[in-house]
């Protein structure tokens, strides 16, 4: 993976971020450290493959082979980027050769179809399927850029580096995806959304 | 400041808003989209809007679709890659400290499963192909089980299963992976039986039939 920003590997700096520590040992070939790391990501993984792929046994093998190159590359990854980072890196590159093998059409929907919007007394899972069926509507490439900042948290720097593109392109896609959802976002204006728990 | 560039400003942060939501965005930028948040209309309403997307999709966790059955297939990938001769050569290079440690035990395991092996299974027993229903002999209490490992179940992990339920090997695998097993003497049986049926590590287990004679 190309690395295009991010602090330098300092082999002597102590390792602090828990993930990273993990990593580290699952490098020295601690099995319990891999467990860990992989109950940690798999609950993401599977959520995130699943705005990609729609077979439930396709996400849990992608989530294999990602887990397993986590394992094989372990030795090698240095703290150039955040873990997430390089697994959401794997896990994206993983899933576009699912999509090919499966030669699924996901070719943007280009149908002017309304998707409608959620009566504003309906229920938040209603909610969650019509924003679902919105995200749907959006080419992989700008679904990734709309999952990694708002499900997984990422920094467009780090989207980058996950898609392996330059920043802008980030921000260009993030613009055509906005501009796909916009009548989603206008009518969350009147969506009632349930208290944070 | 021109209209223009507040204008350019304004743009710039409506741009940079999805990071401001998800509060990656640090130093000049983020102060940047806080002055426009403050100044501009367009921005203060697509950040709500923004915010309301944020919260729907961070709620929108859809279960796992994995399960404890794909993690033990991929420990049996793994455990199959270490193994591998390719595998081998690939970390030949690493220096890492259990280096030493691990050739050892592996030197340990190449001379004493073959040993192993010609312990248990006598020379001249011939070599039978049979199905799993075969006859069985005809002393019942050496009737054994047979039962078939799951796919990358490692040596060790056979020899460990099998030695927690006093189990011994009476024949080696076949070609079709049925190996035959003995019970020690006083075992509940039906108890190892159904031990072994639950056991992930197991794919198939076969009781001998109870047989009165002719």
């Amino acid at each position: 993976m190309k690395l295009r920003s991010g602090p330098r590997y300092d082999p002597q700096a102590p390792v602090c971020d828990p993930e990273a520590a993990l990593v580290a040992r699952v490098a020295a070939r601690e099995q319990t450290a891999f467990a860990e790391l992989y109950g940690i990501y798999r609950r993401r993984l599977a959520r995130f493959l699943s705005r990609f792929l729609a077979s439930p046994d396709t996400i849990d093998e992608v989530i294999n082979d990602v887990m397993f190159v986590v394992w094989q590359n372990a030795p090698g990854f240095e703290l150039r980027s955040k873990v997430s980072t390089w697994i959401f890196g794997i896990a994206w590159r993983k899933a576009l050769k699912a999509l090919e093998r499966q030669q699924r059409n996901v070719a943007p929907q280009e149908s002017t179809e309304e998707i409608g919007r959620p009566d504003e007394a309906a229920s938040a899972l209603e909610t969650r399927e019509w924003l679902s069926r919105a995200l749907d509507r959006l080419v992989p490439n700008q679904r990734l850029v709309v999952e990694l900042t708002f499900f997984a948290g990422c920094s467009y720097q780090e989207i980058a580096e996950i898609a392996d593109c330059p920043v802008n392109t980030v921000k260009t896609r993030m613009f055509h995806a906005r501009h796909r959802l916009r009548d989603i976002l206008v009518s969350l204006d009147s969506v009632a959304l349930e208290k944070e728990p | 400041m021109t209209s223009n560039e507040l204008r350019g400003d304004e743009r710039k942060a409506l741009e940079l808003l999805p990071w401001f939501v998800n509060g990656t965005l640090e130093g000049e930028e983020r102060e940047l989209v806080s002055r426009q948040v403050l100044t501009s209309l367009t921005c203060r309403k697509e950040l709500e809007r923004l915010r309301r997307l944020h919260q729907l999709i961070r709620r929108d966790d859809a279960e796992a679709a994995a399960t404890g059955r794909a993690y033990e297939r991929l420990m049996a990938r793994i455990d199959a890659s270490e193994a591998s001769p390719r595998s081998r050569v690939r970390h030949a290079g690493r220096q890492l400290p259990w280096t030493p440690f691990a050739l050892a035990a592996s030197l340990a395991a190449a001379v004493s499963v073959p040993l192993w092996w010609v312990a248990i299974v006598p020379s001249t027993s011939p070599r039978t192909y049979e199905t799993l229903t075969r006859a069985q002999p005809a002393d019942p209490g050496a009737a054994g089980l047979r039962v078939v490992f799951a796919p990358g179940v490692t040596e060790s992990e056979r020899l460990q299963l099998l030695a927690s339920l006093g189990l011994t090997i009476a024949e080696p695998p076949m070609d079709d992976g049925v190996v035959t097993l003995l019970f020690t003497d006083g075992t509940d049986r039906a108890a190892i039986v159904a031990a072994l049926r639950k056991d992930p590590r197991i794919s198939l287990v076969t009781s001998p039939p109870v047989s009165d004679g002719p």
